[in-house]
This record gives C-alpha cells, structure tokens and sequence, in this order.
C-alpha cells in the first residue's frame, strides 16, 4: 500500500521540485534472544522510488532539522524535510536566524499525537507539553494520527504501570523548588557525568556554530577534559546560548548517552524568557529573533 | 583450578577486600551503568550483559594528567603527576571488555611503553564474569570472542545457581588471592551438578554463529576505500564521540594544558591526556588542510582501523563485539548493518571474479 | 623508566626572524648530559612545549653533523606557534625526540640530488642539505628548487646567499607571479611551472620534496612526466599529530601513522596509501 506521504514524496522528486527529503524511514535489525527489531532511523531519499522507505509514526522521534545546516544538505537547491510540530519549531528559528531560507524548503508537517522515546523510555517526555500537535507551519499535512492514538494509548497504559521514569516536568519542578545550594549541588553532581563526547551538541539543529566555543584554543575558553569546571562551563555556555532559542524538542537529553537531564535547565532559561519578555522560540518565521530584538525598555532585573 | 563461591561469601569477601583495596564494579545510575569506584558490597548492580560503560576508563582515563609544570622566574619545574596506583580489583568485566584490553595493551605497552597505563594495569587484579545470556546487541563469537572466555582475567566468575558461582582460577595473581582468602570459597564438585548450563539464549546465539567473516570484510576494505557505501551509511551520523568513547578498544586522545593559574610572572599548570574521536571535525584538522572533511571520511576511518588498519598493524582487529556502538548510537548507525553490508558485497565481488 | 609524554627542558639560545611570520629558534639542552648524548637524523621532527600552551609538531631543521644544539623553523599557525613568537632568547621551551623516521641518506650516497622546496617546507630538506654539505664529497650533483610566495616570504635568507656563492650547488630561487621585488633576481613562477622549464635528469638521481599539498601534488607529477620512478621521489608527509609516538591515533593513514613510520614516505609508499592525506 502506498500512503499519502509516500505518494507526495513520490511527486516532489519526480517533478524534481525538491533534490532530497529527509524522513524518517524503517529498518530492521538482528538482535539476540529475540525477533529482528523494527527500528526507526533518519533516511535521505533523493530517487522518487526510494521513497517507499518513508515512514510516519509513533517512533519518529528524531528532529531532522539538525541536517538542514550541514554541508551535505546545504548543497542541494532545495530539500522536503519531514516534521512534527517541536521540529517546525526549530526549523522555524532556523529561518529566523537566516541559516535556511523558506523559501529552499518544503515542510512535509506531521500531526502527531507523542512519540515514543528510546532508551527503553516509553514516551518521549517533550510530547507531556506539546502544543503542537498539529504543526503550525507547513507545506504538505500528514495526518496519522488515528493509527498513532491506538498505539500510544497501549503505550499510555505501560507508562502508568512502569512509573514512568524521570518525567521530564517532575524533574523540572524538582529542581525548581530546590534551594539554590542544593541545586547547585545537584547540578555538579549530574554534570560531573558527562563525558564530553558532544552528542547533546552534535544532534542540537540549534547548535550549528562552524566552530563551537568549547572546540576554540586561541584562547581556550572552555577547558577540553571530561571534568567538573569544564564540564560546567560548557553546560552552563551552552544554556546560555541557547536561551530563547532552544525549541524544547528533547533531542540532547534523548542523544546523551549518560542520561543528563540537559532539558531542564534550558526548560528554565525558556521560562524566564516567557515571564519577562513574553516570548517563546520558533512560533514564527518573520519575528526577530529574542537577542535580535533588544529594547531600552526591557526588563534587567536578572542582572544583579 | 575451579572453586566454588556463594553469593553470600561473595558479599563478605567483597566487604573484606574493601578495607584494603580498592574495589570497583557495576553499578546504575541515572538508569545507566557503568563500573565504579564502591564503598560498600550493596552498590553493586549485578546484571546480566553489560554495562553501558566499558572499564576502559580504569585503564586508560576519559583525562589523565600526565604531568605538572611550574614556571617561575624563567625556571621550569616539571613533577609527576599525582596519579594514585593503589591496589585495585575490578568485578565483573565480561569476555569482550577483557578482550579489549589486548588491543589497549597492544597500543599503550609496545614501542614506548606507557608508565601510567602499565602501572594500572599491574597493579589491578581482575575478577572477571563470564556470560550466561548474550545482551540484545552483542556480537562477539563473530569476532572470535568466546563469551566464557577467561584471557586477561586473574579469576573467572560463572553464576552457576541463583545464589552461587564457580570460580575459575585463571592467573598467578589470581592463585595468590585465592590462596589468601581460600576460607571463603569451596571445593567444586563437577559430578555434583556444579557446571554452568547454558541458558537457552546462549545456546541460540552460539548456534547462529558469526554473522560475518572479519576475513572477508578485511579483504573488502583493501580494495574499497572508495565506494559509495561510505556515503551511504554515514550520512545520517551527526559526529559524536559517542560510538568511539564507549567502545572499548578505542583510544584514541588528544593532549591540552589545562588548570594553569597565573601568579605575576609566574604560572602552574598540568598537561592531561584526553579522549578524542576521529568521529570530531578537528580531529584531523591543520592550519591550512583537513585530510578528513567530510562525515563519511570519518565514519570510514572508524570502521577502516578497526577492521583493516589495525589488523595490518597488529594481525588483529579492534572491535570485540561488545555492541554498545550499535545501542548508543543517537541516529540508529549499527555498526552490524555496516559489516553485514560489506560482508554481502565481498561475497558479490568473489561470485564475479 | 621514563615519562613519555615528558619532554626536557631546553633553553633557546637564537633567534632569527625569517620572514614576518617565520622565525628560527636554536635550542640547547639544560642540562648538559642530554647535550652530549642527543642524536637525530635529518628528517626527523619533535614536539615542542609551551607550558601553558600546549604542543606542537615541527621538524628539526639544524644539521645532524652539528652537535650540541637543534634548531626549528616556526611558522604562526595558531595558539603554540603565535606564543612562541613571542619568546625571547633565555626562555625555556620543552622538547620531545627526535621522532619518526629520517631520509634515507645511506641510500643518497653517490646520487645526485634535486631538492625542490616550497615555502617552509624547505624546513626538513634544510636539515638534510646541510647534512649533505657536511659530507660534500661523498654526493653528485646537489641542485636546490626553492620557491615561496613572495620574496618576503623567502626562509633562511642569509643561507640561501651562501649557497648561491658556493660552486658546487646549483640553486634556483622562484617566487610567485607577483610576489617579485624590484631587486629580485631570481625566476618568477609556481615551482611545478619552473621546474619543467629546467632540465632535471632522472639518471642516478634523487629528487626530495616538500612543501604545501598542493604543490607536493604537481611536483610529483612533473617528475613523474620527466621519468623519475616512484622509488626516485622522497617526500613528507603532514598529518596533525599530538603524541608523536604512535599512540594518539590522530596522524594515521592506512597501515602507518606518519609519526612512526613517516614523514619520509618514497612517492612509491604514498601510492599505496588511501587518499587521505
Ligand atoms: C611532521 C610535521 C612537521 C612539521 N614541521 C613544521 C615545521 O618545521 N615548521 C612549522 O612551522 N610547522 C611545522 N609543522 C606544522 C605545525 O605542527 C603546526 O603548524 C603547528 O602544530 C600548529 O600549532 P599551533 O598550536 O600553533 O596551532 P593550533 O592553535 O593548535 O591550531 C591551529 C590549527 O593547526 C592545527 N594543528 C594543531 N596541531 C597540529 C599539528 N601537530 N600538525 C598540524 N596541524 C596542527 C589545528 O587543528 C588548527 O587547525 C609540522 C607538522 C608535522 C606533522
Ligand atoms: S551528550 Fe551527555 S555525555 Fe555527551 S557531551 Fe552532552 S551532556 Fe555530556
Ligand atoms: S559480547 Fe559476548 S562477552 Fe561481551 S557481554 Fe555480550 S555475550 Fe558477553
Ligand atoms: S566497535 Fe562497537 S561493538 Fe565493536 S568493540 Fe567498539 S563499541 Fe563494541
Ligand atoms: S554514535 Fe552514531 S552519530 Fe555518533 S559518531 Fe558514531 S555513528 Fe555517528
Ligand atoms: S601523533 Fe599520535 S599516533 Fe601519531
């Protein structure tokens, strides 16, 4: 059976309006002590009978926004990229901030009701919050959403009974209420375990400086060893870097292989933004960016 | 020699060693596990395959300091680093974390020996676990790595019961142990029922056999360093240091001068050895060139030095199918796809010949 | 047993600015033991230490013949070498070495040879032609190409003098088109040009290269076309490198890591390798 995305996809390329998409496509691999495992993976498709691969649902959780500023994807005139309404958000910033045109790009938006996270995470913990179910920004609509609500309503279920892990919002309000020492103490504890091997940053579709700060040695702003004070300057820059930009769409914490709860702390920076500039990344493509768009008048008060 | 060890003479004869050893062993956090430093018996996390985390940073740190220098007045004064060599014993590494340290060792005690690596390795005493089950994404008997296989252990643990192991006494130092604290073990007894059985998922995967022959794909990598498959593969990997700072035959590191406060006229500092990945853009990357611009160049070099260069070199390859590459991987890169594609291709390239 | 990684402390004892970005640093061992017992062969480089700063890799550019001192030709590239430049005579500097492999000057003995050198890379050829001159009677005829950008980018300067005033060389000097001074009197050109304008035979002879990639590349070729075979052309090759000892990993190409088993590759080595350097 060909689906709708498939046959869309089909026609972008064969009328050649588009030299590549990037979806989302499914594989199979051999693991033991049980049936091969049907596992979602990005694809880039640029032949139109190769677009028989695509595939939506309820486990495409990557963001494949982070490919648009690469060399490779960045070589072709133009590109469909499939994406769920957190994507669209980053894609949105993305135009904002003048690395990808609109125009160059053909949103394939998904409506989606939650995907599931890996790691053996049921759900993944952005889609608690979601605004977007359905995307506000598109060229082409899929809609599967019914084949998805069945699925994630079974996953629901296997939620409440496994007690979920580490929501993200109970891990948010956790070290909201904390007393500053305390979480400061919880801060060096989690990053003390970060091993430096820049996965957070690398999958990031904000993250897409030529040159990161962390990888600069004339001079050296941000010591290279996996230990505590570089580690904490390189969290805490990246956090900063990333207010009123970061699009929550959970792609660090899911890529960190040693569960750092990075989201948390750009979840705050986005609040504080919220509250005083009443501003929220990647709704819109013609607004200023938040640092682009300084007034005389704005709030200082969180400079102390 | 093969004794015998309950679980609860185990848990003593941890909490005994710990008064004078270091101990370190599996444990979880943050719903990851990895080997650690313990305090007590109850931090351990015994589980069935391995941990996310392989021990390779017992032996070679994700940063070492490899010595202090002091500058004042004109005058430079280099010390050793402050690097603690007590006694170690480490629990629970499996067949292919062990298998590994044959590469590391092959690297960092030949031709230059490294002092901090050699002086880790000998001063650690190493109780090693052998596998009842195959994790999801292991691969070693495709490498040729048996998974009770006891080489680079000092003692070999098999759960053999719920509540009891056999211990295999592998090495001298491991004998030396035993015979220190033989009052905890007791005589295994092979008519007794005292042999590991396999469990059915091991009999599966012993059965099913090696999913590629690392001949063939060693063949297949000397005549295609150019193929379209590089490009293929790698264009989804985003370049972390994930699939290299897991693996635990990787080793590859930079050097940096890192804590140097200034004083005047005067300043200290330390030179550390850190992790590196030829996964990074900089890895390779001069002044005025970069021999590796592109991600499918560096996803290459990854699978060309372990599956060629390194077998060139050393008449050995450097991935003992651990899997964690395969399960860690952000974007879903398997590292099985990738041999198994080569694997059928050689195949391809032999039938036409 | 030793600290690898260690490197001695040595105190620099010259400077000679070579070009606004170029300087040469001679270096003494502190302490005077190591100064009698240190012995390198040309080719060979080391990892120089800025404590503070970090490492860097240079060749030795000073003759092995000549004892009690190396030298290093320094060209600013980034945080190392822009700090070096900015050391006096007195000040410390660490070193590690000598590492890697040497041209084969055994092997030269008897040839003639044809040293053809772009910009700093006339570095390791430096160490090499001095070492030969050294030992003048026991080579044929020695012709040196050299070329650089401009003028002021010309290195060793003052050497360069002598050895045109010496008989038995046969020096050509070429810079860039537009890199040309009112007083030059050398040729004008990219080395790859000139060099097919002058007869170089490849009968009995050696030619050594080094230089940017780019001009390694043509060089070769243009040999290639004259009937050099691949055992006739020695070169360097660079790869970042951070240990120098064979352990890092940074500077592997294939089967070698240029820091052990280079930089002096024959071009019939260089062929063989994966194109990734
Ligand atoms: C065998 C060999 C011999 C060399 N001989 C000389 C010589 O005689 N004279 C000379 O001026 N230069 C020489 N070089 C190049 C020199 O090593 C680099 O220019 C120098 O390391 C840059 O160091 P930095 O700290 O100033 O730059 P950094 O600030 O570290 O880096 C600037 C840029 O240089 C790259 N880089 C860092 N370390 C190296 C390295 N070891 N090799 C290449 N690139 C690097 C960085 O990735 C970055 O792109 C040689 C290199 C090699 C491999
Ligand atoms: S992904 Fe995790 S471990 Fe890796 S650099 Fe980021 S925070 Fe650290
Ligand atoms: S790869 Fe083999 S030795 Fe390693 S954990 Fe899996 S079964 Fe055990
Ligand atoms: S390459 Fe992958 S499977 Fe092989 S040893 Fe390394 S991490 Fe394990
Ligand atoms: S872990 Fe995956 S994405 Fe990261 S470098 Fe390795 S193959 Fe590429
Ligand atoms: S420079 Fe480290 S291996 Fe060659």
């Amino acid at each position: 059976m060909i689906t709708l995305l498939q046959a869309k996809t089909w026609e972008l390329l064969q009328q050649k309006e588009v030299s590549l998409i990037l979806g989302y496509g499914e594989f199979s691999r051999k693991i033991n002590n049980g049936p091969e495992q049907r596992i979602i993976s990005p694809i880039f498709i640029t032949k139109p009978e190769e677009t028989s691969s695509l595939v939506w649902n309820d486990r495409c959780v990557f963001n494949l926004s982070t490919y648009l500023t690469g060399k490779e994807v960045k070589a072709h005139h133009k590109v469909a990229i499939m994406a769920k309404g957190c994507d669209i958000k980053s894609i949105c910033v993305l135009i904002q901030e003048n690395q990808i045109k609109r125009e160059d790009l053909i949103i394939i938006g998904l409506t989606c009701q939650g995907v599931i996270g890996d790691k053996e995470r049921p759900k993944a913990e952005k889609c608690d919050s979601c605004q977007l179910k359905t995307p506000h920004i598109y060229d082409i609509l899929i809609d599967s959403a019914e084949a998805q609500t069945k699925k994630l309503n079974q996953v629901e279920k296997k939620v409440e009974s496994k007690n979920c892990v580490n929501p993200v919002q109970e891990k948010f309000d956790r070290m909201d209420k904390m007393n500053p020492q305390d979480r400061w103490q919880y801060c060096l504890d989690q990053f003390s375990k970060c091993i430096r091997c820049y996965a957070c940053r690398q999958v990031c579709p904000l993250c897409y400086c030529e040159k990161c700060i962390t990888d600069k040695s004339t001079p050296q702003w941000i010591e290279k060893s996996p230990l505590l004070p570089g580690n904490l300057s390189f969290h805490i820059m990246r956090a900063f870097h990333l207010t009123g930009r970061c699009v929550d769409c959970g792609e660090c914490e899911r890529a960190c292989p040693m569960n750092l709860p990075l989201t948390t702390l750009n979840k705050k920076m986005a609040q504080v933004v919220k509250d005083m500039y009443h501003y929220e990344s990647g709704l819109k493509t013609d607004e200023e960016p938040l640092f682009g768009s300084f007034q005389l008048e704005d709030e200082e008060s969180f400079i102390k | 020699m093969t004794k015998l060890i309950s679980r609860d003479n185990l848990k003593k004869l941890i909490s005994k060693v710990l008064t004078s050893f270091q101990v370190i062993a599996p444990v979880n956090e943050n719903n990851v596990s990895f080997f650690k430093r313990i305090s007590v018996y109850e931090q351990i996390k015994w589980e069935d395959n391995n941990p996310t985390k392989s021990p390779k940073e017992f032996f070679f740190a994700p940063s070492d300091d490899l010595f202090r220098y002091q500058m004042k007045n004109k005058n430079i004064l280099l010390r050793e680093p402050s690097n603690h060599h007590d006694q170690r014993i480490i629990l629970g590494i499996r067949p292919c974390d062990m298998a590994a340290l044959n590469i590391l060792d092959r690297v960092f005690l030949e031709d230059g020996k490294d002092l901090l690596y050699s002086a880790l390795r000998d001063n650690t005493l190493l109780i090693g676990q052998s596998c009842r089950t195959p994790g999801k994404y292991c691969f070693c008997s495709s490498v040729g790595i048996n998974p009770d296989d006891s080489q680079n252990m000092d003692l070999m643990l098999t759960d053999i019961e719920k509540n009891l192991f056999l211990v295999k006494v592998v090495s001298e130092k491991g004998e030396k142990f035993f015979s220190h604290f033989s009052s905890f073990f007791q005589e295994a007894d092979a008519t007794n029922g005292h042999t590991p059985v396999q469990t059915k998922e091991m009999v599966d995967y012993l059965k099913r056999g090696a999913l590629f022959n690392v001949q063939n794909i060693n063949e297949w990598l000397n005549e295609n360093f150019e193929h379209p498959i590089w490009s293929e593969i790698a264009a989804k990997c985003i370049g972390c240091g994930v699939c290299t700072f897991f693996c635990p035959t990787c080793h590859c590191f930079d050097i940096s001068d890192e804590n140097v406060v200034y004083r005047d006229s005067s300043f200290q500092g330390v030179r550390r050895r850190i992790w590196d990945s030829c996964s990074f853009d900089h890895f390779t990357k001069m002044p005025m060139h970069q021999p590796r611009p592109t991600q499918d160049r560096r996803f290459r070099q990854r699978i060309m030095h372990k599956f060629k260069y390194f077998i060139d070199r050393f008449q050995q390859g450097a991935c003992v199918g651990c899997g964690r590459c395969r399960s860690l991987c952000p974007v879903g890169i398997d590292i099985i796809e990738v041999l198994e594609r080569i694997h059928c291709l050689s195949y391809q390239s032999h039938g036409v010949k | 047993m030793e600290n690898i990684y260690q490197p001695h402390i040595m105190i620099i004892d010259d400077i000679t600015v070579e070009t606004p970005d170029v300087k040469t640093f001679r270096l003494k061992f502190q302490d005077s033991k190591l100064e009698s017992d240190f012995t390198f062969k040309a080719g060979q480089f080391g990892q120089y230490s800025l404590f503070g700063e970090g490492e860097a890799t240079f060749c030795i550019a000073s003759s092995p013949t000549r004892k009690g001192y190396i030298e290093c030709t320094v060209k600013r590239a980034g945080k190392v070498t822009n700090a070096m430049h900015k050391l006096d005579v007195g000040d410390p500097i660490g070193f590690r070495g000598p590492y890697g492999n040497w041209f084969p000057i055994d092997q030269l003995k008897g040839k003639d040879l044809i040293f053809i050198g772009g910009g700093i890379g006339l570095a390791p050829l430096r160490s090499l032609i001095r070492n030969c001159l050294d030992l003048r009677e026991d080579f044929g005829k020695i012709t040196i190409l050299y070329g650089s950008r401009s003028v002021a980018d010309l290195v060793y300067k003052q050497e360069l003098k002598e050895w045109e005033n010496r008989g038995d060389i046969n020096l050509i000097q070429t810079v860039d088109p537009g890199g040309e001074d009112s007083d030059w009197k050398g040729l004008t050109g990219f080395v790859p040009l000139v060099m097919r304008d002058i007869y170089l035979s490849s009968d009995n002879s050696v030619a050594l290269t080094c230089g940017p990639p780019i001009m390694i590349k043509f060089v070769i070729q243009g040999l290639d076309s004259m009937g050099f075979s691949p055992t006739q052309i020695i070169t360097t090759l660079e790869m970042k490198m951070k240990c120098g000892l064979g352990k890092c990993g940074r500077c592997n190409i294939g089967k070698y890591y240029v820091c052990k088993d280079g930089p002096v590759f024959t071009y019939a080595q260089i062929y063989e390798l994966p194109n990734e350097f």
